[in-house]
Formats: structure tokens, C-alpha cells, sequence
């Protein structure tokens, strides 16, 4: 920031957070409008038309209240009106019309040319995070000009000065954005301008070269990316699923009569006298009528009267009970089988062995599957969190967003190397754990491993429960040279990086070479030529089933299988196999 | 003769003197329902039984000179001739079907109709066309009625065709309740006289046709400001947002009524603060009543003590720009640029704080302290920017209380005048509008101290002044 002027020792460097959070404490007694505006008690009509001048205040998010309003230089409310111009012009990725009333003129015409210069507009576009933050910036640096001036720099001078740091400034901030966007694509809320100086710190770790090593990498795995984008269920795609799992209950729309009663008013119908009425029912007709026969002249009256239907009558009429049928559109349940929809796009849960097998170009990958899976998520906006296994009780659990504290646990996770034992168990429970709470119940599981490790019978078990009650779905990634037996009882689907050789060479750590060639060793004589053209000596994905098929703990297996308690106890009997137990 | 007499406000201000003796907590009510009368409106009149309703109608009458009055309670099984007068049977023997209206409702000037909603449909349309048009079927011609003001009584407003149909035709929804705590001992203490006839204005006071007709002329001629007009247009939409209908022959007679208002005051035109008539025309309930009264105090800015946010805005950011800067550190240099310790000046207040926050039991806080840092200092063009642009921030707030000001003289020169306002309301507006000016006071007081917060900053040796010649002995040859 103003680190420069610091030094000359002519601006007071007044820190922009320390401003930026003034003005985030400034207290307001009555609540912005828009608060108020809920349950509308209106806005009073006093003062509304010199409110009315203040208004782009409301429309300016806080950060740049505070030097909007106490700005050195332009009058308010135009100043407040221009800021307002600038930003909207800049979310618009360009810049406003010459007829905004801040900056003043003389300086205005720099200004647009620094931003030029820069780009910032281009970089602006549709991030109002970032555009409040230049704009504070701007206001910032204009701000010093009367300082300056106050030091003896003439006008000129002192606005040349105060540009030219706003220039340096956002020349260095242009760089780190092209760096975070080249990584991660998108800025997400890594702009927050409080956290800025930690995130500088972390581009300038050697952590963060090695974010970019394996980002580089991700180019030759286009796969992963796939891989993770089919991972969660939160989305349904066009494609049927291949097996639907989960009994897929399936509403139906009919109609039912449903009886409805009511109370139906019927005049005349003997019951309660409600009042008098006009009428030619003689029986109802008031005594008063009456009196009209009696008299010679009047009785004609009486007679045009009924003849009109204008006989004052007591009003009757009663309530009757009425039951119809009428139809109801409900809802039925079904259970007739319908085609799920193949799901996609939801929460992550990303399992990623840091074993010390995994040294090397498995290393590199499995580093590469978390960015890939960090990156994903973040542009789609969908939860991610990675389990970090090693030896047992050492699980790392991380939640990896795209803001300055995620991105600082990124770096460092990929940035140190991998060394411990292969427990999986842990992060499993870990994992399914969190498949219970809420936001998580759509989330599918992404094992990265060389496959070297074991899940108990119990572990597999509640895998396999979850699987068929909730839908998991597991996706391997298999980094390694052989299936095995854990990750293949583990996993739904397995997406085997055969080539992971050729992603070890970047990297200087020392164990890294030692581990490919102890690996080697296990894989024969042919283990330079592999490590070199990154073959691999396997030719289906299934062979372990192939070979060793009662290694598998399918069900046939397991019902052929007896507890060691049981075979004792068959050859204490003296049987043989295939005798019944 | 009606020129020769007192203005028409005296007259009426002497007369609702007389009406209102011996009434306790019923001036708001006889008021208005009298305002409706003059305007030819009908009012409502809702509240239980025993709360003095048929005598405000009675008294409401005694306004009027020579103007007939009649009074009936309706029933369920009310006839025809109950209220509009048994048929002639001189005129059946001459082949004409006619009543004798005479004493009857289509002959009074002023009618109080008890539970007029338990009108049945015998004499249902025979009324509301008297209500409405002031004019009764008689035989074979059209009678005119010399009807001014029906005053209709209820206990509750009951939900079915009839009170909808009636309810329209009453400008005026009073509620009236029974007398509060203070005003029952006054009720029971008061003496009063027996018989209305013995309270009778003095016929000089009461009304008569001709004072009638110049006051239709003068409202007829009364002019409603766009800021009036403005409020109703805001008051409709706001009614509409929350699922109130209110006609828009209502809201004509409602303007007719604001002219009147004005007109019988003595004023050209009508005013903003007379809209307090308003929530008694455009509710149907006093739920609603209540909470249009409660959107129009707010919306006149009376209803609580506010302060206008965007102004406070401003002057709270001057307030905070002037902590931070007043917080501000430089590092302190002496002339040869080296840093200078000193003793922090408030010394004996921070120990005494951490002594008393962390415990001192070996009187630490009373050691010296030394830092390198001092206060920062700033120039004087610095300042003068900040002060130029808390100047601008004065001047806006001059402009906000002069608004005020004039705000509040229109309230007093209405409120001298006023006949018909509630005097709560007025209370309200007064103490709403002098509380916003004391808010106002504060904000520029504070303002001012931030302006003199600002002169105080320290101030920055003399810029570019050039500096004294180093001393320094005369250098070897």
C-alpha cells in the first residue's frame, strides 16, 4: 500500500484498513432504509428532498462511506454522485463519462489514464468486491493529495505523486490477480481488501510455486476433471443411471371424491323469521295488511298489493344441511419402479492418501486431484472438504473454499510432502460421518490412493450400508501400479492414472526418487522402462478379480468362507473340504 | 345577513363550546361527525351501548337552525311506515298511492338511525337512495329531501351485503368508547343539564341555509396542495399494497371534506396537518384505522423521535475520520534524524488502566514509559480541507433545520386556527417536530466539535520553509 510514502516520510500513511474499518464500526443509530423498508413504516417526508441529494449513499456498499464522505477533495454530494457513476461504469468493465464531478477535472483525465494503463476495468468487470476496493484505494491516494501539497510539493507535483503511487499499488494488485485467476479461475472471495496483504504473503511462499507446479499438471489429466464434476448427486443429468440403487418412491397424481358439506340458505322455507320482506304469501302477511280489508276503499289497495307481490310479510327461511361429492386432485405413492435420473454436481468429500507410499509422481497426482477438486467446487459452488490420511489417528480434515484463509490451508497442504502410514479407516468414518448432516446427505466420496492400504470387514460394511440406503457413490482414483483388494471393495467406479511416473520429475524433494525406485522394485526388471515411458504392466482393470477371485469380499465368497472359530473346530472334527459344518 | 354576522370560525368555535358542555370525552367525536355534517356527509357512529351516541346526534342537530330532526331504532322487523310515514289514504281516494312524509325521515334535516344495520330489505333501498341522493320516492313524483347529516349507530359492524352496502355510505367511522378512568369521576361528578332543549346555542350562533351555501361556495373554492394530494396518492397505493380497497367516490368525498375543513376554518387552502382526518374516511376497522393514523404520523415525521439517517451518516464519518487521524502515529524524528524517546504523555492513565486490569502488585505502573512514536501532525491545507468540507456539512444541516422551521410554522399557524383537529394529534405533531429539531441541534453541535476536533489536529512545522543552517565548525583547510 502506501508503504513507499512511509518511507519518504512525507505522507501520513494513514493505513487503509484501519480507515476501511472505522468504517465498518461507524455506528448507525437509525438502520439503512432498506432494512426499514420490511414492514413499511415510510419514510418521513421531511427533509426528503435534501435526503433525496445524499441518496447514492445508500446504493455505496460501507467500505466507501467513510472516504466518500470525508474526502478532501469536490463537494459531497456530487462526489458521492461520481463514485456511484464510477462504480456502476466500472462493474460494467469500462470507465463513466467525463461528466462525473470527482475526481476534479485537472486530475480526472490522469486518473482514466492510469486505470488504462493498468486494465482495471477489464479486471473490474462483474467483481464488486474488487471495484471497492480500487475505488477505496482511489479515494485513498486522492485523499493525500493535500498532504503532499502540505509538504511542500507543488499541486501539480502532488497529484502526479498521489497517481503514481495509486498506479504502483495497482500495478503489483493486477499481477496477484493474474496469478489467482490463472490458478483457480475465478476470484471467488479471495478480493476481500482487509485480507489482502496475507494473500500477497502467500503468493510469495514457495508453497504457492508449488500450487502452480501442480495446476500446470492438471492440464494432462483432462479426465479429473470429469471424474470430479460427476461426483455428488445434486443435479440430475439427462442419462439414466446404469443401476439405480435406492428404491426410487414415485408419486402419482389422481382424483378422489372427497364429500363436502355446506349450509345452503332457502328462502320460505319454514324456520327462523329473519325480518319483513315485500311478498304475496298471504300466510306470512303482517296482521297490518290485514287491516286494509276492512275497508271499502283500502281493499283494493289490498288486492293491487298481492297482485304486486308488495305485501309486507315476516321473512323466512332456514339453513339446509347439503352433502355433495366433489373431485379432489391427491397424491398416491407408487411403487411402481420409475428410471432414476443419473445424478451429478454435488458436495464433495475428497479422501486423499498422504501416506509415505505415495512419495513422488503419486504425490503430484493426488495434490493435483485436491486442486482439481478445490477448483470444481468453487466454480460451481459446491461444498468441498479433503481428508488427509496417513498413520492411524493422524486425519486431517480440511474445508478448502476459495477465500485468503482456504487458499493459505491449500497451499500449505500441497505444499508439504507426504509421509506416514495408510490408515484408512479413520478418514472413512470421517467421511461417512458427515454424510449424516445436513447439507452433506448428496455428497459422494473421491478415494485418491496407490491402493496400499485395508479397510476392516466392519468399515466395508458400513460403506456398502451406506451405499444402498443413502446412494454413495464411490469414486476411485487409483495411482499405482496394481489393484488391490481395498480399494477395489471400496470403490463403485475406479479411474486408474497409470502414467503418475511422469509427474514426479518437477519436484526436489529428496525422497521422491528413492520412493519410485523402492516401488520399482516391486514391479520388476521393468521398472525403469516404466518409470521412463510411464506404461504400465497391467493389462485389465480388474486384475486382482481376474487372478485371485476369492480375495474379493463379494457374497458368494463370504457365505463360502468359515470363521477361523468354525475351521478349528471342522478339523478337531477331522472333516475335510466340502463336507457341511 | 350572513355577512353581517361573526366569521363563520368564531360562530363555530362558540357553538361547539356550547355542544360540547356537559360531554366528557366526546369532542373529537361531535366534532367530527359536525365536520360531516357541514360537508353533507353521513357518520357512523360504533361503539356499545350507553356511550352517548344518540345524544351526540341529538346535539350534532342543534347546530342547525329550524332543521327538522328524527330519530328511530331499526329493527329486524322495522315496516316502511316507521320511518317514511303511513300511507295517505286521502290520496288513495284520489288514485294516488302517496305517504305522509311529514315528521318523517324523508322531512327531517338531521336523522339518527340506531343499528342501522338491521335495516331488512323492506325499507333497505327505500334508504340508501335517501342516503345517497337525498331523495324519496313518493307516489308519482321524486321528493326532494331537506336531509343535512344522518348519523347512524351501531354496536359492531356485523360481515354481510347489508353493512357493505351501508358502509359505503358513511364518510365518517367514529368509534366511540366508554369514558377512560379520569374521565368517569367526572361523569358521575358533572352536573348536567337534563334535557338538550335546555342546552340550545343561541339561534345567533346556529347555522342556517344561507351559512351553509357560502361555506359549500368558500370549500367549493378551496384549493388542495400538491403536497396534499401527494400524501393521499401515497396513502392509496400504500392502502392497495396491503390489500385495503377504498373507493374512489370515497376518496373524492374525503377531498371535500379537507375543503370544508379549510373552507370553515377560514383558509384558502388546505393543509398537510388536516390529513388527520383521513384514518377515520379511509379505514373500515379501527385495526386499520389505527394503522393508517400510525403510517401517516410516520410518513409526517411525528411518530417517533428520528433522525434524518443520510445526514447522520455524514457527520458520524467526519467523527470517525477525526479519531483515526487523531490516533495517527509518526515516528519521531529530531533534527539530526535520529528517533526521540519520550515519555508517553498519558502515562498515568494507561498504567492506571493495565494496574487495574492485569493486577499490579510491584507498582510497575508506575515506571516511565518511553515511545518513539508522537502524534501525527498535519498541515494546514490538510485541514483546511476537512473543515471546507464540514463547512459543507453545516450549511446542509442550516438547510435541514430551516425546512424544519418552516415545517413547524406551518404547524402553529394551522394549529391556532384549528376547529376540527384532534388536540392529541397536534400534541404529537409539536413534540415530534420539536424533538427532530433537538436531534438536529445535536447532529450540528456535534459537527461543530468535529470542526474544532480538526483545528486541534497538530499542526506540521511551516512547509517548505527552508531550515536553519547546520552549525557545524569551520571545516579544515
Amino acid at each position: 500500500m502506501a508503504t513507499g510514502d512511509a518511507g519518504s516520510g512525507v505522507a501520513p500513511a494513514v493505513a487503509q484498513q484501519s480507515a476501511s474499518a472505522a468504517a465498518d464500526s461507524t455506528p448507525a443509530p437509525l438502520p439503512p432504509d432498506r432494512a426499514r423498508a420490511a414492514e413499511a413504516p415510510p419514510v418521513p417526508r421531511l427533509f426528503e428532498a435534501l435526503e433525496a441529494v445524499l441518496a447514492p449513499l445508500d446504493r455505496l456498499p460501507r467500505p466507501l462511506w467513510l472516504g466518500g464522505m470525508t474526502h478532501s477533495g469536490g463537494e459531497l454530494a456530487g462526489r458521492l454522485a461520481a463514485l456511484e457513476a464510477w462504480r456502476a461504469a466500472l462493474l460494467a468493465g469500462g470507465l463513466p463519462g467525463s461528466c462525473a464531478a470527482w475526481p476534479e477535472a485537472e486530475v480526472q483525465e490522469a486518473v482514466r489514464e492510469v486505470f488504462r494503463g493498468l486494465g482495471l476495468p477489464a479486471y473490474c468487470a462483474d467483481q464488486p468486491a474488487l471495484v471497492d476496493t480500487v475505488l477505496q484505494g482511489l479515494l485513498f491516494h486522492l485523499d493525500l493529495i493535500v498532504d503532499y501539497r502540505d509538504r511542500g510539493d507543488t499541486e501539480a507535483a502532488a497529484q502526479a505523486r498521489a497517481l503514481d503511487s495509486f498506479a504502483a499499488d495497482w500495478a503489483e494488485r493486477c499481477g496477484e490477480i493474474d496469478e489467482l485467476v490463472g490458478a483457480f479461475g475465478d476470484l471467488g472471495d479471495l478480493l476481500d481488501n482487509a485480507r489482502w496483504d496475507a494473500l500477497r504473503g502467500l503468493l510469495r511462499s514457495t508453497d504457492w510455486r508449488e500450487v502452480l507446479r501442480i495446476r500446470a499438471l492438471i492440464e494432462g489429466l483432462p479426465e479429473l476433471a470429469r471424474i470430479l464434476r460427476a461426483l455428488g448427486r445434486a443435479c440430475p443429468t439427462d442419462e439414466d443411471a446404469e443401476s439405480s440403487r435406492a428404491l426410487h418412491a414415485v408419486v402419482e397424481h389422481t382424483e378422489i371424491q372427497r364429500s363436502v358439506s355446506h349450509r345452503v340458505r332457502v328462502p320460505d322455507l319454514p324456520g327462523e323469521t329473519r325480518g319483513v320482506q315485500r311478498s304475496g304469501r298471504i300466510a306470512r302477511m303482517l296482521p297490518a295488511e290485514a287491516t286494509l280489508l276492512g275497508h271499502p276503499r283500502l281493499r283494493l289497495v289490498w288486492h293491487a298489493r298481492r297482485a304486486e307481490r308488495t305485501l309486507l310479510a315476516y321473512e323466512d327461511d332456514d339453513h339446509l344441511q347439503e352433502d355433495c361429492l366433489r373431485p379432489a386432485p391427491v397424491l398416491r405413492p407408487s411403487q411402481r419402479p420409475a428410471p432414476a435420473r443419473r445424478l451429478e454436481q454435488g458436495p464433495m468429500l475428497v479422501c486423499v492418501d498422504t501416506s509415505g507410499s505415495m512419495q513422488g509422481g503419486a504425490e503430484a497426482v493426488a495434490k493435483a486431484v485436491v486442486l482439481e477438486a478445490v477448483r470444481c467446487a468453487h466454480a460451481r459452488r459446491r461444498a468441498c472438504r479433503v481428508y488427509a490420511f496417513g498413520g492411524p489417528d493422524e486425519v486431517v480434515e480440511m474445508e478448502l473454499g476459495v477465500d485468503v484463509d482456504g487458499v493459505g490451508r491449500l497451499a500449505r497442504f500441497l505444499g508439504q510432502g507426504f509421509g506416514g502410514g495408510t490408515d484408512i479407516c479413520a478418514p472413512l468414518e470421517r467421511a461417512l460421518a458427515r454424510l449424516d448432516e445436513a447439507g452433506w446427505q448428496l455428497a459422494d466420496l473421491l478415494i485418491a490412493s496407490d491402493g496400499e492400504f485395508g479397510a476392516t470387514p466392519a468399515l466395508a460394511a458400513r460403506v456398502e450400508a451406506a451405499r444402498r440406503e443413502r446412494g454413495l457413490r464411490v469414486q476411485g482414483i487409483l495411482i499405482g501400479d496394481r489393484e488391490t483388494i481395498g480399494l477395489l471393495e471400496l470403490a463403485d467406479d475406479i479411474h486408474w492414472v497409470r502414467d503418475w511416473r511422469r509427474y514426479g520429475g518437477g519436484t526436489d524433494k529428496p525422497g521422491g526418487a528413492d520412493a519410485d525406485k523402492r516401488r520399482g522394485d516391486g514391479a520388476g526388471a521393468n521398472a525403469p522402462t516404466l518409470a521412463a515411458g510411464g506404461g504400465s504392466p497391467v493389462h485389465s482393470s480388474h486384475l486382482t478379480a481376474d487372478y485371485f477371485p476369492g480375495a474379493l469380499r463379494t457374497p458368494e465368497n463370504r457365505a463360502a468362507t468359515v470363521t477361523p472359530e468354525a475351521a478349528a473346530a471342522a478339523i478337531r472334527a477331522g472333516r475335510h473340504r466340502g463336507d457341511r459344518l | 345577513m350572513a355577512s353581517a354576522r361573526a366569521p363563520l370560525r368564531e360562530r363555530l368555535a362558540g357553538l361547539l363550546a356550547v355542544l360540547e358542555a356537559g360531554l366528557v370525552e366526546r369532542r373529537q367525536v361531535l366534532r367530527a361527525s359536525l365536520l360531516a355534517a357541514l360537508a353533507g356527509e353521513h357518520s357512523l357512529l360504533i361503539g356499545p351501548p350507553g356511550t352517548a351516541k344518540s345524544a351526540l346526534a341529538r346535539r350534532i342537530h342543534l347546530a342547525f337552525r329550524d332543521a327538522r330532526y328524527f330519530e328511530r331504532l331499526l329493527t329486524r322487523f322495522t315496516v316502511p311506515e316507521e320511518l317514511f310515514g303511513p300511507l295517505s289514504i286521502r290520496a288513495l281516494e284520489e288514485d294516488r298511492y302517496e305517504r305522509h312524509v311529514a315528521g318523517f325521515l324523508p322531512d327531517a334535516a338531521v336523522a339518527f338511525i340506531d343499528e342501522v344495520f338491521k335495516a331488512n330489505s323492506a325499507i333497505l333501498n327505500a334508504l340508501l337512495t335517501l342516503l345517497n341522493e337525498r331523495e324519496f320516492d313518493n307516489g308519482a313524483g321524486r321528493l326532494r329531501c331537506p336531509l343535512i347529516s344522518v348519523v347512524g349507530a351501531t354496536n359492531q359492524v356485523p360481515e354481510d351485503e347489508v353493512a357493505e352496502a351501508f358502509f359505503d355510505r358513511f364518510l365518517l367511522r367514529l368509534t366511540v368508547a366508554p369514558v377512560s378512568a379520569e374521565g368517569f369521576r367526572w361523569l358521575l361528578g358533572e352536573d348536567r343539564p337534563g334535557s338538550p332543549e335546555v342546552l340550545a346555542p343561541p339561534s345567533g350562533l346556529q347555522l342556517d341555509e344561507a351559512d351553509r351555501a357560502a361555506l359549500a361556495q368558500a370549500a367549493a373554492a378551496c384549493a388542495l396542495p400538491a403536497a396534499v394530494l401527494d400524501r393521499l396518492g401515497e396513502l392509496r397505493a400504500w392502502l392497495a399494497g396491503r390489500g385495503v380497497y377504498v373507493s374512489d367516490r370515497r376518496w373524492v368525498k374525503l377531498a371535500h371534506l379537507l375543503r370544508v375543513a379549510a373552507a370553515s376554518e377560514g383558509r384558502a387552502a388546505a393543509s398537510e396537518w388536516d390529513l388527520g382526518l383521513a384514518p377515520c374516511c379511509v379505514a373500515a376497522d379501527e385495526p386499520t384505522r389505527l394503522a393508517v393514523a400510525d403510517w401517516l404520523a410516520a410518513r409526517l415525521g411525528i411518530r417517533e423521535v428520528w433522525s434524518p439517517p443520510r445526514i447522520t451518516r455524514v457527520v458520524e464519518a467526519f467523527e470517525a475520520q477525526l479519531a483515526t487521524e487523531r490516533e495517527a502515529r509518526d515516528l519521531d524524528y529530531d533534527e539530526r534524524g535520529r528517533l526521540r524517546f519520550s515519555a508517553i504523555d498519558p502515562v498515568a492513565t494507561q498504567a492506571g488502566e493495565l494496574a487495574g486490569s492485569i493486577g499490579d502488585a510491584k507498582g510497575g505502573a508506575a515506571a516511565l514509559r518511553m515511545s518513539a512514536a508522537r502524534m501525527r501532525r498535519y498541515g494546514s491545507l490538510h485541514i483546511g480541507a476537512r473543515t471546507a468540507q464540514l463547512d459543507g456539512v453545516l450549511a446542509r444541516l442550516a438547510a435541514y433545520r430551516g425546512e424544519l422551521g418552516a415545517q413547524r410554522a406551518t404547524l402553529e399557524a394551522w394549529a391556532d386556527q384549528a376547529l376540527w383537529a384532534d388536540p392529541a394529534f397536534v400534541a404529537c405533531a409539536r413534540s415530534g417536530l420539536d424533538a427532530v429539531d433537538a436531534v438536529l441541534a445535536g447532529l450540528e453541535a456535534r459537527a461543530r466539535s468535529a470542526r474544532a476536533g480538526f483545528e486541534a489536529l497538530p499542526r506540521l512545522e511551516q512547509a517548505g520553509a527552508a531550515p536553519a543552517p547546520v552549525e557545524h565548525d569551520p571545516l579544515p583547510e
